[in-house]
């Protein structure tokens, strides 16, 4: 039996407020820089537009050379785009024809040199009108595989001359593709959904409903007479319901193929639907348990299109809010690491859990929440810093560095912990790189490249830091960048704590953030502002914006294009472990079942964002 | 206990009733090896008869050949096929016939066997029950020290055969 | 009197023996509860009674009062069959144990050393049939990794306990016990201990050796498809086991139910209070290492057996020989 969603309820405009100029394309780049020169002066007409949108490089180029171009950014050494950070795509069926370019589907491809420290965004539009086909990426940049999917699964963007070319987040017997704009939000008939007027919930205590039953399928390249293992989606250690399927023989991996979706809930989707300050709260959903990380890669990325300056202390502040929550991540992830390999008998969960608790704490004592804090705002942050929080900082400041020490006492030179980790899981640079791998899994194959030193944000350049870099590539040189990391953040709080300036926590920009209570009793113009912001929203200039940040598992990525009214046209966002996880398979063949575990922990995913 | 002698057959004597109850053991795991369909059930009925076998010993006060026999029959051999079953997969939930066409060949074999052990049990003259042993603690000892001295040959020649058998698994093993 | 003496006496001392087992094994849940919590900067069970003492009581009560699930596709007679030979020999193996002067758990045989060994032998037939019989990969991971760590730490086991019986110089636990030793006898036990909790360790799947039932890894291991009192039948063969293993090690190593020098040796009713206090510190040293101790891989904890342990159980036994031969 099939049940329907709730339909959305839409946002009431009063319709002489409609903008005439709304809905718009973003803007063709303008400009030039030397990369675009290059590449203009290689694809001549192929090149459709280059140049500088929002600062940031693009380039619009025609399907039929875009593998010629993405093998010339790869290979040509004054270019040297080593990696393929992230695909996306744009539906740009509910936008106004444009005047060079008419195609339905555009696939958005994020470019990264690590040499070079730059950033190319290339767009390109689509042939064949709603059966879009762009040729595949993935014989060039094997990092492309996992995102392409997943475009094909929610854009229906076919990609000619994928290696394996299936749904990915969507069950795979889903009918449409749900990121399509003709896709309403709600009112689909979904399985398993209840309403209110349905009969089954005159009987609550029947809470299975009939639904068809759909044949296992076995991952292409499988083997059925070996042994086969579900591992997940209820495991104890795929840190959720991330499945595997496992093929063994014995006890040593031949074969793994993870499944992913099961926690796929369609934030894209539900971004696309919401008025920008209202989509705070739903990054804080993806990865847990670095929200505040998620808040700031949003926020950053409007903030971009928005090209609002944020006041010194709202930058100081979010740093403190970043850094730790990325020790927070990573105690967690140490925590669940250690319980992973080492059983359950093995204290450090508990302890720290402990540490993680203060850290908690401190944010409750900013937002009043721990663990989905939206604290982090456009235009700044939410409210300033209570006066106690700063000697509470300083106590965990004090305190942390001791308890890493403890930690690591406990595991680093312990020869089980060696013994489990060394050669486990290896990568080296250039797969790390051709994957597009992030964050420490990246910098565990040697890779030097911190977006906080190497493209920073937020004020990240005022800090002094290191960046931990491990060259093995195996568990253990992730664990140990890892450990170093979190006395590295120890290091930037202290700074930021030593440097927090006075002022304003959230711009005075009013067409950005509302004026404070206050100022409606006296100010005319403030209530306008306030009426303004209410109703119609934060309107967003026509553009798109892609910004990274460093979060604790990696370049967390937001994909914004806004068509100038107050809800994002496009919001696509690039999760670390969804990327990450890519390596699962390379990182486990040949090894053993017990490191299968030891890669999910060394991977450091949170399903929540994976699935998204 | 007046009632008791009026009894048509004498009172079964502790010993014999916990050797009926043995000996009925063995005989259905040594039934259940036979003829079960299932070889992993085949293994479980050899421990059953094993088991058997050890209780026998015990009621026979050969307590070291007793736990002997549990140590490496039940203890390592079967261990090593049930083992052995487990790693062949296939073999664990399918049918397994338990007749194939050698058996004729075995039933004649088997027969002779039987022919040959009746004759055993009927021909030697064997201790008779409830005779006294001598201390076991210096049968022990004396067991061990036949070993090393009157049966050293062939004590060694066993041990180099389990060495060759074992060289040979592992190389099986390692194709 | 054969009826009585041969069946009747046994019955009564074996049926006491498990009533005391059973408490032993609840009480040891909570006190590794308790313990464990301790180790890592938590409470433990306090809302059952005073300090959780119910909690046992609780547990039972909710292990048997839980829906008995037997999944379609097990063979159902072994599945049901596998509880009970995992706990069988947790029990039994205590019968040729001293618990105070001259007084056997149920036996004094001959064979003692012998017993100990064979029933080490077939404890993990329980694993190996629940595994098997449960038609679940995991499970049978499970039972594949028990039984080929069981078998090969069985040996340098066996190797270690046989050096011991060459000092001892008779197969009876009893007479071990009783029979006084050399300062030096000591001493060359105790260097093993270490060695010979470790094989122990092994032979109960404690961690950090519980690689049968690993559940990051396996789940649960071979006691996945189990629930309610069938689990709890496992987890009681797992309990008494480490009560077991440690009234064991007390006799070999600590002189069982005596106290040290002799003191108060004549007073028989205290051997089974002096035994019982010997296990339950060795019980907190099980405790201890699985709070602290990772666990090893599986291949790892197979190459520690056969490539340090069992050379050195070797290397410990023709010294013990030399020793024994030498100075005896």
């Amino acid at each position: 039996m099939l049940n329907v969603s709730p339909r959305r309820r839409e946002y009431e405009t009063l319709p002489s407020l409609n903008n005439p100029a709304i809905p718009a394309r973003a803007p063709l780049p303008q400009g030039e820089t030397d990369d675009t020169k290059r590449i203009v002066e290689r694809f001549g007409d192929a090149v459709i537009a280059a140049g500088l949108h929002n600062d940031q490089q693009m380039v619009y180029i025609r399907p039929d050379q875009l593998v010629d171009l993405a093998n010339f950014l790869k290979t040509e050494e004054k270019l040297a785009y080593e990696a393929l950070v992230d695909v996306s795509s744009v539906d740009c069926s509910k936008l106004p024809a444009g005047e060079t370019i008419d195609a339905r589907f555009h696939t958005v491809y994020q470019l990264r040199s690590y040499t070079r420290k730059r950033h190319l965004t290339v767009v390109c539009p689509a042939d064949g009108g709603s059966q879009p086909v762009v040729p595949s990426l993935a014989p060039v940049f094997e990092g492309a595989v996992w995102p392409e999917r997943e475009v094909y699964d929610l854009m229906g963007v076919g990609f000619s001359g994928h290696p394996d070319l299936r749904r990915i987040l969507m069950p795979e017997n889903w009918p449409n593709h749900p990121l399509r704009k003709d896709m309403p939000l709600g009112g689909e008939p979904v399985p398993f959904t209840l309403t209110w007027e349905d009969p089954e919930f005159e009987t609550l205590g029947k809470q299975v409903l009939p639904a068809e039953s759909v044949a296992p399928v076995l991952p292409p390249g499988m083997n059925r007479e070996r042994m086969i293992v579900n591992m997940g989606p209820h495991h104890p250690s795929t840190h959720g319901v991330l499945r595997l399927v496992v093929e063994l023989d014995g006890e040593d991996v031949i074969h793994v193929d993870p499944d992913l979706g099961y926690l796929h809930s369609g934030f894209e989707k539900t971004g696309e639907n919401k008025r920008y300050k209202d989509f705070v709260y739903y990054t804080d959903r993806m990865d847990y348990l670095s929200a505040m990380n998620n808040n700031l890669g949003y926020v950053l990325a409007v903030e971009k299109l928005l090209g609002v300056e944020i006041p010194e202390r709202a930058q100081v502040i979010r740093v403190i809010m970043s850094e730790l929550q990325r020790i927070a991540s990573h105690l967690f992830w140490l925590s669940t690491h250690v319980l992973d390999i080492s059983g359950t008998g093995m204290s450090l969960l508990m302890y720290a859990t402990r540490e993680r608790e203060r850290i908690l704490d401190l944010f409750e004592m900013v937002a009043g929440a721990r663990l989905t804090i939206s604290y982090i705002r456009i235009g700044g942050v939410w409210k300033d810093l209570p006066p106690a929080f700063l000697s509470h900082l300083q106590d965990l400041v004090d305190l942390l560095p001791g308890k890493f020490d403890e930690y690591e006492t406990m595991l680093t030179a312990g020869p089980l912990w060696q013994e489990r980790l060394e050669g486990i899981g290896r990568l080296s640079r250039e797969e790390a790189i051709n994957m597009g791998l992030t964050g420490p899994m990246l910098r565990g194959s040697g890779v030097d490249w911190d977006l906080r030193r190497d493209m920073p944000y937020s004020g990240y350049e005022n800090y002094d830091f290191d960046v931990p870099v491990s060259t093995d590539g195996d568990c253990y040189g992730r664990y140990i960048i890892r450990m170093e990391e979190m006395r590295q953040s120890v290091r930037i709080l202290k700074q930021a704590m030593a440097n927090l300036p006075d002022g304003l926590y959230r711009t005075d920009n009013r067409k950005v953030s509302l004026p404070p209570r206050a100022e409606l009793d006296v100010s005319m113009e403030a209530l306008i502002h306030h009426f303004k912001l209410m109703t119609e929203g934060l309107q967003v200039p026509p553009g798109m914006a892609y910004h990274g940040i460093e979060a604790s598992k990696g370049e967390l990525g937001f994909y914004v294009y806004s068509d100038g009214s107050a809800v994002p046209y496009r919001l696509h966002v690039r999760g670390p472990s969804f990327n990450n996880l890519y390596a699962i398979s390379k990182m486990c063949r040949g090894h053993m079942l017990s490191d299968i575990v030891a890669n999910i922990g060394s991977i450091d995913i949170v399903l929540g964002e994976v699935d998204r | 206990m007046p009632g008791l002698d009026a009894l048509p057959f004498p009172l079964p004597t502790v010993q014999q009733v916990i050797f009926i109850l043995i000996a009925g053991m063995t005989v259905t795991g040594a039934l259940i090896t036979a003829l079960a369909p299932n070889l992993f059930h085949n293994a479980l009925g050899l421990v059953l008869a094993f088991f058997g076998v050890a209780g026998v010993y015990v009621l026979l006060e050969a307590e070291f050949l007793a736990v002997s026999q549990v140590l490496i029959y039940v203890g390592a051999i079967a261990t090593l096929i049930t083992f052995a079953i487990m790693l062949t997969r296939g073999m664990m939930f399918g049918r397994t016939s338990s007749t194939n066409r050698l058996m004729l060949s075995t039933a004649i074999i088997s027969a002779l066997f039987f022919l040959v052990l009746t004759g055993l049990l009927v021909n030697v003259a064997w201790p008779e029950i409830g005779a006294e042993l001598a201390g076991s603690e210096q049968m022990i000892a004396d067991l061990g020290e036949m070993f090393v001295t009157t049966y050293l040959v062939p004590f060694e020649l066993m041990a180099l055969l389990l060495l060759a058998a074992l060289a040979g698994a592992i190389l099986l093993a390692r194709d | 009197m054969d009826w009585i003496n041969l069946l009747l006496l046994p019955v009564l001392r074996s049926v006491a023996l498990i009533v005391v087992l059973l408490t032993g094994f609840a009480y040891l849940t909570w006190y590794e509860r308790k313990l464990l919590a301790r180790f890592q900067v938590r409470i433990g069970p306090n809302r059952a009674g005073p300090y959780g003492l119910l909690q046992p009581i609780a547990d039972a009560v909710k292990a048997v009062f839980k829906e008995e699930i037997v999944p379609n596709m097990a063979d159902k007679a072994v599945y049901m069959l596998a509880p009970a030979l995992a706990l069988i020999p947790a029990l039994i193996i205590w019968a040729v144990i001293p618990v105070a002067k001259g007084v056997p758990a149920i036996a004094d045989v001959n064979i003692g050393f012998l017993w100990i060994l064979a029933i080490a032998g077939i404890e993990s037939y329980g694993i190996i049939l629940a595994g098997w019989s449960s038609n679940n990969n995991y499970s049978l991971l499970g039972a594949l990794r028990s039984s080929a760590q069981m078998i090969s730490y069985e040996l340098p086991l066996g190797v270690f306990l046989v050096s011991i019986l060459m000092l001892a110089g008779g197969f009876s636990l009893v007479s071990l016990v009783e029979t006084p030793r050399a300062w030096w006898e000591w001493i060359w036990l105790w260097l093993m201990f270490p060695l010979f909790f470790i094989c122990i360790l092994a032979e109960t799947n404690r961690s950090p050796f519980d690689l049968p039932e690993t559940e990051n890894e396996l789940v649960a291991g071979f006691q996945t498809e189990y629930g309610g009192i069938k689990f709890a039948l496992f987890f009681m063969a797992e309990y008494i086991n480490m009560i077991t293993t440690s009234a064991i090690m007390a006799t070999l190593f600590f002189g069982g139910y005596r106290l040290p020098f002799g003191l108060l040796g004549d007073v028989i009713w205290l051997g089974p209070f002096v035994l019982a206090a010997k296990v339950i510190i060795l019980l907190f040293l099980f405790i201890w290492v699985r709070a602290s101790v990772g666990r090893p891989r599986y291949d790892q904890l197979m190459q520690f057996n056969w490539k340090f342990l069992l050379p050195v159980a070797l290397g410990y036994m023709i010294i013990t020989t030399l020793l024994t031969v030498f100075l005896k």
